[in-house]
């Protein structure tokens, strides 16, 4: 039987090019019972090796992987995926590239 | 307080490590080399490749000294084939994962000979390591296997375990 398959737009935007950010549509992810992040690396890993996004502890613990996922804020390795997913940035941070923020803001 | 004067003290006495300019420039230049080259093999490609050496030749319960032998071969043909054609598809400096990662591929090489190494070099059974060729624990591996860069090859020895607090007999009783 054939997984079924999701397909994500995902928030591209590289500030020292890019004027505006633009969302990239990825089909064909294998979805059930992996969580939003495991869903980024297998975009990265199959389709689109220039995609940025934090992918540290795995578990919950450190916070890198916060992002918005369907407008919902949560942690990537933490929240199950879904068949529809619009993965944005966290909304209140700097964007350094893509998914990638810049925290040094909660640091100080 | 005691212990950082006692560091201050120490590192008063302490000897200039004389940094080796050749080396570094050789680690920079192979650093750098995966994002100016324009094409070769991807880190993802050569991930899976080391994935598959580690699942076929490593297994928990099947290794002889054949199969690791044979795990060496590959892990060395890797090490002379795809790593001087790695590259990095994105050139962007900023947060470049790939680029990341192909640093790292050195080093996940390097980590995948040494366990091959050394599981080679431990004809026995003990704890997890289970050699199908040597099924037994043996008393004369209580030894901690030691592995040290020579020029480009790796040297392997072993040295007796310090007991500390507990002897290898008390413990079984």
């Amino acid at each position: 039987m054939k997984e079924e398959q999701a397909t994500a737009r995902i928030f591209r935007f590289d500030p020292a090019t890019d004027k505006k950010p633009k969302y990239q549509k990825y089909g064909n992810i294998p979805y059930i019972g992996r969580s939003v992040l495991d869903v980024l690396r297998y975009v990265y890993e199959e389709y689109d090796q220039s995609l940025a996004f934090r992918r540290l502890c795995t578990k919950g613990c450190c916070g890198g992987c916060a992002m918005r996922v369907n407008g919902e804020p949560i942690l990537a390795c933490q929240k199950l995926a879904t068949q529809e997913m619009v993965i944005e940035p966290h909304p209140k941070f700097k964007i350094i590239r893509d998914l990638v923020v810049d925290f040094d803001e909660v640091e100080r | 307080l005691i212990a950082g004067k006692e560091a201050g003290e120490r590192a008063r006495g302490m000897k200039k490590v004389q940094v080796d300019e050749k080396q570094v420039k050789e680690l920079r230049a192979r650093t750098f080399e995966p994002l100016r080259r324009e094409g070769g093999v991807k880190f993802i490609e050569v991930k899976r490749e080391m994935e598959e050496i580690l699942n076929k030749h490593f297994l928990l319960t099947g290794k002889t000294k054949a199969s690791l032998e044979k795990g060496i071969d590959e892990i060395v043909g890797i090490r002379k084939e795809a790593l001087p054609r790695l590259y990095s598809s994105v050139k962007n400096l900023r947060f470049n994962q790939e680029f990341l990662e192909c640093i790292e591929a050195f080093n996940r090489v390097d980590t995948i000979e040494m366990l091959f190494r050394a599981a080679l070099m431990r004809e026995e059974s003990r704890g997890l390591h289970f050699r199908k060729d040597y099924p037994d624990p043996n008393p004369m591996w209580l030894r901690n296997v030691l592995i040290q860069k020579v020029g480009s090859e790796m040297k392997l020895w072993a040295e007796p375990v310090e007991f500390t607090y507990f002897q290898p007999e008390e413990v079984r009783k």
